[in-house]
């Protein structure tokens, strides 16, 4: 009976605590390391959060993302990279030319499977390494995405799986 | 059996909770959050578990898989009369009833002892009452 009770507790902590995950504002973290400057769609990376949705630079899929650097000293290389939950990977990488580089980047060639929200890192190294990231929002409808058709799936399946458990606990009356 | 699909059903939904909330611009999945909603989601299958009232097994009466009454081949014997009947974890009329079951529930006899019939309930759930005031089923 007490593990019953303290299961419910878990239960009901756990759907405020996705309230509150889905509506707090995440605090602004800094968004360029080193010694650079950048702009994305001629948007400042520095003066924007690479964490909080209402810095997010707007993009279409059609669009094509301009990135820029320059730095205060001589830059080696550089690479475009996704982060998606913590996992990054890279989308474009090249020279630079002495201390400053710009690449386009086509949205749609990766964001075919979904729309939302996508963190994009631009990292040089070199002397003067940096390491700046933005959020990019990428529009369209989620439904229309098989990002947003899988993740409706999952939900389905959980509230198939809890309506299978209230349909069966229906059978046994409780004091 | 059961305690792994609600894992899996809460770390599956729990992910698509995050993927959508991404694909909406709500928010932008770290690893935290993601691992998070996974945790969430499996809570949230657990929670509802617990809140809709499906009593877990007694250690006095534990059952094995192959004949706990959610498999296919469970068949009800016996049925609660109409006003219900309390149930006990054990076959001890000194004690407290730990539940109530609802008159008209379909249930199948395990086991006899004295007066008291262990009974399984369709959703798996055992328990004992007192076998005289069940009605044999048809």
């Amino acid at each position: 009976m007490r593990s019953r009770r303290c299961l419910a507790s878990i239960g009901l902590a756990t759907l405020a605590s996705f309230a509150t995950i889905g509506c707090r504002n995440t605090p602004a973290a800094a968004s360029m390391n080193g010694p650079c400057t950048a702009t994305v769609n001629a948007q400042d990376v520095g003066a924007l959060s690479a964490s909080s949705p209402s810095d997010a630079i707007r993009v279409e899929k059609s669009d094509t993302l301009t990135a820029q650097a320059q730095s205060s000293g001589s830059v080696g290389s550089y690479r475009i990279q996704l982060e998606y939950a913590g996992i990054r990977w890279t989308v474009a990488k090249g020279v630079a030319d002495n201390n400053s580089w710009s690449r386009d980047v086509k949205v749609a060639d990766y964001a075919r499977y979904g729309a939302g929200l996508y963190r994009v890192h631009g990292v040089s190294t070199g002397a003067a390494a940096c390491d700046g990231s933005v959020l990019i929002r990428v529009g369209g409808s989620p439904f229309a995405t098989p990002a947003g058709l899988v993740g409706t799936g999952l939900v389905a399946l959980g509230v198939a799986n809890a309506a299978s458990m209230l349909r069966r606990g229906r059978k046994v009356l409780l004091p | 059996m059961k305690a792994a699909r609600n894992t899996v059903a809460g770390a599956l939904s729990g992910l698509g909770c995050v993927v959508l909330l991404q694909q909406f611009s709500v928010l932008y999945p770290t690893a935290t959050v993601a691992f998070t909603g996974i945790a969430l989601g499996i809570a949230v299958q657990f929670g509802v578990g617990a809140l809709v009232g499906r009593p877990q097994r007694t250690a006095s009466t534990p059952l094995s898989s192959a004949n706990v009454s959610e498999t296919p081949n469970w068949h009800p014997t016996h049925r609660v009369p109409a006003e219900g009947t309390d149930a006990w974890p054990e076959p001890d009329a000194s004690a407290q009833p730990e539940q109530r079951l609802d008159g008209g529930l379909d249930v199948r006899i395990d086991k006899a002892e004295g007066g008291w019939a262990h009974v399984v309930c369709e959703n798996g759930w055992s328990t004992w009452v007192n076998g005289s005031l069940l009605e044999p089923r048809g």
